[in-house]
């Protein structure tokens, strides 16, 4: 009987471990084994105390595996994945069991059945997840809650139609539960696929309007660009005119003094503008490219010089869209703001692609830097975890979900700079190892 | 240090020439030209058998390689050389020259006199920069790559290291800033005695802390950060502290 017992329970470890570690990508160390080999141990002690209530080891089992794989992995999605293999496999055992007392097959057959199924299951999940871009996706805590919710109450009602009544001894309806269980089960999981689905195109119909606007504000602000030329087009006659005036009276003084003040000055604003749109030529990103050339009239109208450099085609950035066009508006308006009250403002912008990373550089001049450092200081850590100010708590936020960027921000020679690195996905993936 | 300029038009090679000359008879004799050219074919051909230090490069070179081309090919062989950009008004990027090429300046054309500022102002900052190359001893400093671009940290600025959700992402936070890279606290401990493990996401610099408070298990910082304290830490941080 303990024999059967230690063999059975050393079964469930390696099917439950196994197929976790490989669906987690960890890798396994001695340190890991022996402490999950720990975990099993003490649940099958529970099993075994307590014949009658297999409730406790089961629930003992989910919660301490899920806390250390959590440890392990750092992942919320540990307790789902965990779910999936618990009923799985009770789902693969029935399906063995009807299988060998048809079939008469002997524990050998039973067993290898159960491995063989359960391989196949797990290479789907995995399959499915990665396709999915399941690692990737964060969710909301509330969404989080509620899929928690979902996947507990399914366990529970699991447990109670299937497990008990088998317990019972009425393995036939334990097999009716299990069928109809199943059936309900893979009809809920459809449902819910078509529902994620036709949220997931609703949002991107709505990302679509916001991309829509952006490009809006990127036409108006190329129009006003053209526009300015034809102005300044149209006042180069007069400018020749004055000219002549100028160089027929020989007032060579005053031609100085005109060509320094009205021409090299409009010239250089002209030139400078155009040199902007055909720098933001290079992003081919239109809600970047929109939200800069909004930005960038607003700048014009507060006459704060902005220079954006895209020295490389730039075509797409390992960021959500959205989240790149929040983050870029935060630190653009926070540099416009701090620019309108200087005498001499300059904000610099860049999109520098380098090998496997892109680089965004925003910096702008600062007036009075040690102010300045004390309030972005005091104001990141009034209180940790819920910055407030400055709108970098929802850039922080939004950046603390990738584990592909970092981002610096410092105060060097009166400039105020922040860097963001973007590695490209590829080589995320090595990372986490 | 050793100085090469690089320029097509005769009248600004000449100027920047003098400019470099006078500098380095008047401020800093150490300082020495060792090739004044039009082509960076000649930077090249010297680059094969000599070393230099500083390169002052005009951007817009009228031949197959540009400035940027040619401060390509000598950051391949020196990644340590100073690179100054001369440049005109219209096409200035600054950020593309730091981060991509790790150029230390870039002097726009402008009036000579503004150039002339410009560039002493440069030759002043690269020989700065020399000098630090020859004194500091690489332990004292942590070293941080943006792009091309590297960040010198001196350790005793560095208040504190912390964790993030993300494995393997620490954010730095020192005097001027702070600086998100991937590594492991453990990598840090050992690298200056008044780094203390305070906790299992915290790193402190003994240097910086204000004060401690006993109730929460928290450390104050200089800069108004806190960080916890471990329970089993608390009582060595106390005489450490007590030591210093």
């Amino acid at each position: 009987m303990t024999t059967t017992f230690v063999l059975f329970s050393l079964f469930n470890f390696f099917i439950i471990y196994g197929s976790l570690f490989y669906i987690m990508n960890l890798h396994v160390t001695i340190k890991r084994f022996i402490l999950c080999m720990l975990v099993n141990a003490l649940v099958s002690v529970l099993a075994y105390i307590f014949p009658q209530s297999i409730w406790i080891s089961i629930a003992v089992s989910i919660t301490l595996s899920t806390g250390l794989i959590y440890l392990f992995s750092k992942q919320h999605m540990v307790y789902f994945h965990l779910l999936t293999i618990y009923i799985s496999s009770i789902l693969v055992e029935y399906a063995v069991l009807f299988l060998v007392s048809i079939f008469h097959l002997s524990l050998v057959v039973h067993g290898s059945l159960i491995v063989l199924l359960l391989t196949i299951i797990m290479l789907g999940y995995k399959k499915f997840l990665t396709h999915y871009n399941w690692n990737q996706v964060n969710l909301a805590i509330r969404s989080q809650m509620v899929l928690f919710l979902i996947a507990t109450i399914t366990i529970i009602v699991f447990y109670k139609l299937i497990f008990v009544t088998a317990q019972k001894g009425d393995i036939q309806i334990s097999i009716t539960n299990l069928i109809i269980l199943s059936s309900y089960f893979i009809i809920m999981i459809t449902l819910t696929r078509i529902l994620l689905f036709t949220m997931m195109k609703e949002q991107s119909i709505n990302a679509k309007l916001i991309e829509q606007q952006l490009f809006n504000q990127y036409m108006q602000s190329l129009e006003q660009v053209n526009r300015d030329m034809q102005n300044f087009r149209h006042d180069h006659a007069n400018i020749l005119l004055s000219l002549r005036g100028y160089i027929e009276n020989d007032d060579i003084i005053g031609l100085k003094k005109y060509f320094e003040e009205k021409i090299v000055k409009v010239e250089q604003q002209t030139l400078f503008k155009n040199q902007l749109f055909s720098q933001l030529d290079r992003l081919q990103i239109i809600e970047i490219k929109g939200l800069i050339s909004t930005k960038l009239l607003l700048a014009d109208e507060l006459s704060i010089p902005i220079s954006v450099e895209v020295p490389k085609m730039i075509k797409d950035i390992s960021i959500d869209r959205l989240h790149l066009s929040r983050i870029l508006g935060v630190f653009l308006d926070n540099a416009i703001e701090a620019s309108a009250s200087l005498d001499a403002p300059q904000i610099n912008l860049a999109f520098l692609s380098m090998t496997n990373e892109i680089i965004i550089v925003i910096e702008n001049k600062l007036l009075n830097s040690e102010i300045s450092i004390q309030q972005l200081f005091t104001e990141r850590y009034s209180t940790k975890g819920e910055h407030r100010g400055f709108g970098l708590s929802s850039v922080r936020n939004v950046l603390s979900g990738y584990p592909n960027i970092t981002w610096n921000s410092r105060i060097e020679n009166q400039w105020f700079i922040h860097e963001i690195i973007i590695r490209e996905r590829i080589t995320v993936e090595g990372d986490h190892m | 240090m050793r100085v090469i300029i690089c320029e097509d038009n005769l009248v600004q090679r000449e100027f920047i020439y003098k400019e470099i000359m006078n500098y380095t008879s008047f401020h800093e004799p150490s300082i020495e030209l060792v090739l004044c050219t039009n082509t960076p074919d000649e930077v090249l051909s010297y680059l094969n058998n000599y070393q230099a230090d500083c390169y002052f490069l005009d951007i817009e070179l009228d031949h197959q390689l540009d400035g940027m081309e040619l401060a390509m090919e000598i950051r391949k062989k020196d990644p340590l050389a100073t690179i100054i950009f001369i440049t005109t008004h219209a096409d200035r990027l600054k950020l593309t020259f730091t981060y991509k090429l790790a150029a230390l300046d870039f002097i726009v054309k402008d009036t000579p006199d503004q150039i002339a500022t410009q560039v002493k102002e440069a030759l002043q900052a690269a020989f700065e920069k020399y000098i630090q190359f020859a004194e500091v001893v690489p332990t004292e400093l942590i070293q941080i790559n943006i792009g091309e671009r590297i960040k010198n940290i001196a350790l005793q600025d560095i208040y504190f290291f912390e964790t993030s959700t993300i494995p393997h992402k620490l954010t730095l936070y020192e005097k001027n800033g702070f600086y998100e890279f991937y590594g492991r606290l453990k990598d840090f401990e050992e690298v200056n005695p008044s780094f203390y493990r305070c906790h299992k996401s915290f790193l402190i610099n003994l240097q910086h802390v204000k004060e401690l408070d006993k109730k929460k298990r928290t450390v104050t910082m200089s800069n108004g950060a806190i960080c916890v304290i471990s329970f089993r830490a608390f009582r060595e941080l106390q005489s450490r502290l007590s030591a210093y």
